[in-house]
């Protein structure tokens, strides 16, 4: 009995540290490389709700900030309206102002883009701007995707994404009080996530980012 | 200072530092570092408009042990290890869609003239380019001369450039500069040698530690570009961070 019991304990431990390893993670891969490159970025999701990430600090408080990169959804398991962000612009106090969500809906892979705005509520990138759909189909293959946005008075506010040459943006709203000073590019649950558990790997590859819109 | 300013004042500093004496990121240990970098600010990254022209540069760190040996041509013995490097081979991969090779150049550095390797172009229209060191010329810079005898000759036995090329940017987006190993999937037996006859310095058996390639983006915007990177370090040390690595 004794015996069973040091038994138990020690797989209980084992267990609990295993638990305790298990986490989403990040690597440079040729499995993930897109458009001709040698490697990309693979987000390896284990179920877990940990962020797993790469943070680009070089944005220096940017009123006009673009990033472009490439995006695979490899064919990862997801349950009808799960969603999570793979790419958030935050300012220097850390506040998530840009963020674009990644959906599974009726076997489609979609993509939303949502901007915050002065008053502190979201607001939806749509097919036609305050009107049409918000997410964007992407289909289960490398697609690039841009992403670019002006924090300003309403006069001039702009946010949008671009992919497969259609765009959902939104304008006429207030945002002068956010500034891009940092990005992050991943998943599954920076900062936000619905559903899951996420199992599986997405790639990422070839990002740039500019302080102009798209030309 | 606040973070920000304080950001760009350290950046700053860094890249100062990074022209002054071409220190790349590597730092000294037994193994030898080798990495494509961009002279004009250290890094290893390139963006340059279409049509534009890169300069690379290769530079090498040799190792810090203190093995030595005595040789036929010699009663004392001379300095080996991977802090004397007698020998060199490395090629260099680039994507002919977006780079065509323009020339090659050896570092001019006086005090590291040994390092008269040569390029080795035989192999563009495979796109790679090469540089060999077998040794000194007794005619420094002419490879017409004789080699120096192993006790005559001078080593890489510091951390410099070694050879630079120039390419023209004819294609669009991202591509790679490339230094070839032998574990890629078309192998190349990236190595140093020492005059002692111990083993190759090569990356599969720990002699070089630290291979680093350099991003070259080619755009239109590069005024207003803020970061790119396409992983073709192998890794993500191009980021400020990352979490779950």
């Amino acid at each position: 009995m004794k015996a069973l019991r040091m038994t138990l304990m020690v797989v209980a431990v084992i267990a609990l540290a295993g638990s305790a390893m298990a986490q989403n993670t990040v690597y440079a891969d040729a499995t993930a490389a897109m458009n001709g490159t040698n490697f990309g970025l693979v987000l390896d999701l284990d179920g877990t709700t940990s962020n797993a990430f790469v943070e680009d600090q070089s944005p220096a408080d940017e009123t006009v900030y673009r990033a472009t990169f490439w995006f695979d959804p490899n064919d990862l398991s997801m349950s009808n309206a799960d969603k999570f962000v793979i790419f958030v612009a935050r300012t220097s106090a850390f506040k998530n102002v840009l963020r674009l969500q990644f959906n599974y809906n009726s076997g489609n892979y979609r993509v939303r883009l949502q901007v915050l705005k002065n008053n502190e509520a979201w607001a939806d990138c749509r097919l036609n701007g305050d009107s049409g759909l918000r997410f964007m189909t992407i289909g289960n293959e490398p697609t690039q995707i841009t992403v670019e946005t002006v924090f300003a008075a309403s006069a001039t506010a702009y946010a949008g994404v671009t992919a497969n040459g259609t765009t959902h943006y939104k304008d006429s709203y207030q945002s002068a009080n956010w500034a891009v000073d940092r990005v992050r590019m991943g998943g599954p649950r920076m900062p936000q996530a619905q559903g899951g558990p996420f199992t599986g790997t997405v790639y990422f590859d070839e990002f740039e980012s500019y302080r102009t819109l798209a030309p | 200072m606040n973070r920000k300013a304080f950001r760009c004042t350290a950046l700053a500093t860094a890249l100062l530092a990074a022209s002054l004496v071409s220190a790349q990121t590597t730092q000294p240990g037994d193994a030898i570092d080798i990495e494509v970098f961009n002279p004009a600010d250290g890094s290893n990254a390139f963006c340059v408009a279409p049509s534009g022209t890169v300069d690379a540069r290769v530079f090498v760190r040799p190792g810090i042990d203190t093995l030595s040996c005595i040789l036929s041509c010699s009663g004392p013995s001379v300095p080996g290890g991977s802090a004397n490097i007698a020998t060199a081979v490395i090629d260099l991969g680039f994507d002919p869609a977006a780079l065509t090779y323009v020339n090659g150049s050896i570092s001019s550095n006086a005090a590291s003239t040994a390092v008269q390797g040569l390029p080795q172009e035989q192999n563009v229209a495979d796109n790679r380019i090469g540089w060999a060191l077998a040794g000194s010329w007794s005619t420094p810079g002419d490879p017409s001369s004789a080699l120096l005898s192993p006790c005559d000759m001078q080593m890489v036995t510091t951390a410099d450039w070694l050879f630079g090329m120039q390419f023209q940017a004819t294609g669009t987006g991202m591509t790679t500069l490339r230094l070839r190993k032998e574990t890629d999937a078309q192998p190349f037996a990236l190595s140093f040698a020492d005059i002692c006859g111990t083993e190759a310095f090569k990356s599969t058996n720990g002699g070089i530690d630290e291979i680093r390639n350099a991003v070259v983006m080619v755009s239109s915007d590069c005024n207003d570009v803020i970061f790119f990177d396409n992983f073709g370090t192998g890794d993500f040390e191009r980021w400020s961070e990352a979490s779950g690595s």
